[in-house]
């Protein structure tokens, strides 16, 4: 049987479908609640996949993936609040919009701009998945792996850190958390502490829990206060006529353009994308004056790029083993366990994997866009819930699934020092993504360079200088080397005077130095 | 603008913004909150001890990676288990110091992604971190032996406590009445056990 009938076979399973259901229902109520990430959820639901088969916990993890992608855009719109960080820029149009009286009509947009994105993605995903991993596979040796994991872990550190030196101290950080158990090559431990729970070095599943789940919680209870913003209850009508289908193809085709390729760039989120589709929609748009004041083209455009980076993302995860974003970061985690390796050789070795992800997010997408358009009036009331249930529900699970990954109350302490540390790290300005990538990344970064020094007798110098490795690393140097030119420069013209300047010059400053929040879909 | 919103303490007041709705719409009672009276003010001082704490904490790990116990030295050209972490440490030691002395020539970062914290907010950190660790000690017990009519009986623990952590949880974070202290907590824990303890056939 070839690749493509394996991959249809797995899907044809009942229980696949079970869990894409169970990955909707979880998706559309963690994207619906602000504050829970997408990331947080796949963190939390791999606790209890990891006894799944792999092609039942990618349709749980997939799914939720895919659906929070569609339920954070509901609060957005709503009460002005992103329920993810990859919907922050659906709320510059979404909720004026809303407060138009027009909130169901930029629900429906929001949603098909969505769904679009994904679809559009998905060809990306499906046809250039199998060629770039086997291009990777016979360019790539250990060298340029090495300079491969190099180049993820810059692009996350510039991207998500405003300050550029707490963005590669938290990438530091994650290295050297991952230096934690036993060395492979020689079985020498390091920093165990003695301890036989620290042999194995830290558990990855546990660690992210505390950093996005119980850090996040954390801070939400520090920083609550009694908020008096309802939802918008009267939603308007629903549906859009056929001048404003007509009127959203053009931004539509524009930002799902720029979702796509900012998908393909490692560690770029659906949240970068969302912005600089909204830009540019804008910058192309006959009527630009109306953006960010209720525009149905915006919110098609933000939500469009926005959703356009899942096939991207999900590329450079499974073809290069390097994470198009937190959430990919913590699917490789739990595809580990599963006893699965994303990089060059997945896709070469199990084409059906191909098929088998794009059939799931297909239909997970088909099932997202259905529920949001029917149901999105029931999800409305869940922006009512009272956040003690909300708080207390993610702690006790967090906990729980954190025991379930090992059976092992140590790993529960383990998760929650992580937390500590995440609210540590959260409050001061130091991004979680990058330690994170440090911490998966790290002990492949070291075997590839181990391997790289042997093979060229010690000499670093022939390491570095092969063509791809040179390039790579080149342009990780470029990506680091980007953010302080445009500081700098950014900080020149501060001092000269001149008029206010424009706000497509805003979002693009914007999507360089988001906050903390970002590729945190 | 500062709202008398009742109830309200001093940090948490809100404007009230009227909305500016069209005549076809009936949202009264859309408020707005200024967010610039809840951001995190900026922290020299915080900055100055982060970046402190990022030099002692590298450097440590520079002394931590030289005395790594090795079994044997490395083979020409294999990179033994203190390479990598003493890199790591020198990387990070010219980073942490580069952030120190950033932060002592120019001004504080702005924090203003970061919300305020309010002082009730840390009472209800401290006592649902002890309630958790509590939990946590009590559950490593395993089980626990109760009366059952006229017989000790032993009871996994996790079912006896959950349900109390829930209790405690909720009420720490604001929650009262029956139906949120008894049954949400009751019915968790029914969910929670047929989930990870009968399906996925998790030891609890």
């Amino acid at each position: 049987m070839n690749g493509f009938l394996v991959g249809i076979d797995a899907l044809l399973d009942p229980t696949v479908l079970v869990c894409m259901l169970l990955g909707l229902g979880l998706g559309l109520l963690v994207g619906a609640f602000p504050g829970i990430t997408a990331t947080m959820a796949v963190a939390l639901a791999a606790g209890f996949t990891l006894t799944l088969e792999p092609v039942q916990g990618l349709a749980v993890l997939l799914t939720i993936y895919v659906a929070a992608n569609f339920g954070d855009r509901v609060p957005a719109i709503l009460i002005n609040t992103p329920g993810t960080p990859a919907s922050i820029a659906t709320t510059f149009d979404g909720y004026p919009m809303a407060k138009q009286g027009r909130a169901g009509l930029a629900l429906t947009v929001s949603a098909i701009g969505s769904a679009i994105g994904i679809f559009a993605s998905l060809i990306l995903f499906a046809a250039f998945a199998i060629p770039l991993a086997t291009i990777a596979n016979r360019l790539f040796g250990p060298a340029e792996m090495f300079a491969l994991v190099v180049f993820g872990l810059t692009i996350m550190v510039s991207i998500s850190s405003k300050s550029l030196l707490k963005g590669l101290l938290a990438g530091v950080l994650g290295l050297a958390i991952g230096t934690i158990g036993t060395y492979s090559i020689t079985n020498d431990e390091r920093f165990t502490l003695g301890l036989t729970d620290f042999r194995d070095g830290f558990s990855f599943i546990a660690v992210i829990i505390g950093l996005f789940g119980i850090a996040e919680l954390l801070d939400q209870l520090l920083t609550h206060r009694p908020s008096t913003i309802k939802p918008i209850s009267t939603l308007g009508r629903w549906w859009p006529n056929k001048s404003e289908l007509r009127q959203i193809r053009k931004p539509m085709a524009i930002s799902g353009g720029v979702g796509l390729i900012v998908g393909l760039v490692p560690a770029a989120g659906g949240d970068i994308a969302g912005m600089i589709g909204w830009d540019r929609a804008k910058a192309a748009s006959k009527h630009p004056e109306e953006y960010g004041k209720g525009s149905i083209e915006g919110v098609t455009a933000s939500d469009t790029a926005s959703s356009a980076t899942l096939g991207g993302s999900l590329t450079t995860t499974m073809a290069l083993g390097v994470p198009g974003d937190s959430v990919m970061a913590v699917m490789i985690g739990s595809m580990m366990i599963w006893g699965i390796s994303p990089g060059p050789g997945l896709f070469v070795n199990r084409p059906d994997l191909v098929v088998s992800i794009t059939g799931i997010m297909l239909i997970a997408t088909i099932l997202s866009l259905g529920v949001s358009l029917v149901r999105t009036r029931g999800m409305v009331k869940l922006l009512d819930v009272p956040k003690h249930y909300i708080w207390a529900t993610i702690l006790v699970f967090c906990i729980i699934g954190t025991y379930a990954t090992t059976n092992n109350l140590a790993t529960v302490g383990m998760m929650l020092g992580a937390g500590i540390v995440g609210l540590v790290l959260k409050r001061t300005g130091f991004p979680a993504g990058p330690v994170v990538l440090g911490m998966l990344l790290g002990p492949l970064a070291e075997k590839e360079l181990g391997r790289a020094l042997l093979i060229s007798g010690g000499n670093f110098g022939d390491v570095v200088s092969r063509p791809l490795t040179a390039a790579l690393l080149g342009l990780a140097l470029i990506s680091i080397s980007v953010p302080i030119i445009k500081k700098y420069r950014a900080a020149r013209k501060s001092k000269t005077p001149q008029g206010p300047p424009s706000s497509s010059n805003d979002v693009a400053e914007l999507s360089a130095a988001p906050g903390p929040g970002t590729t945190d879909k | 603008m500062r709202s008398d919103t009742p109830g309200l303490g001093r940090d948490e007041a809100v404007a009230d913004t009227p909305a500016t709705a069209s005549p076809a719409t009936a949202l009264t009672d859309v408020h707005v909150v200024e967010d610039d009276q809840f951001v995190a003010a900026s922290s020299r001082r915080l900055e100055i001890t982060v970046a402190v704490v990022a030099v002692v904490g590298t450097v440590g790990l520079l002394f931590a990676a030289q005395g790594i116990e090795l079994r044997r030295e490395a083979d020409p050209g294999q990179i033994d288990a203190r390479f990598w972490p003493t890199i790591l440490a020198v990387l990070g030691i010219v980073l942490a110091v580069a952030r120190l002395i950033t932060t002592l020539l120019r001004p504080a970062d702005e924090r203003t992604d970061l919300e305020l914290t309010q002082t009730r907010g840390w009472w209800g950190l401290a006592l649902s971190s002890l309630l958790t660790v509590a939990y946590v000690l009590l559950w490593s017990l395993r089980t626990i032996s109760l009366p059952l009519g006229g017989y000790i009986v032993d009871f996994p623990i996790f079912v006896v406590i959950t349900p109390l952590f829930l209790v405690g949880l909720l009420f720490i974070f604001g929650g009262r009445g029956w139906k949120t202290l008894i049954i949400f907590p009751v019915v968790t824990t029914a969910f929670i056990y047929f989930l990870f303890g009968e399906l996925l056939r998790i030891a609890l």
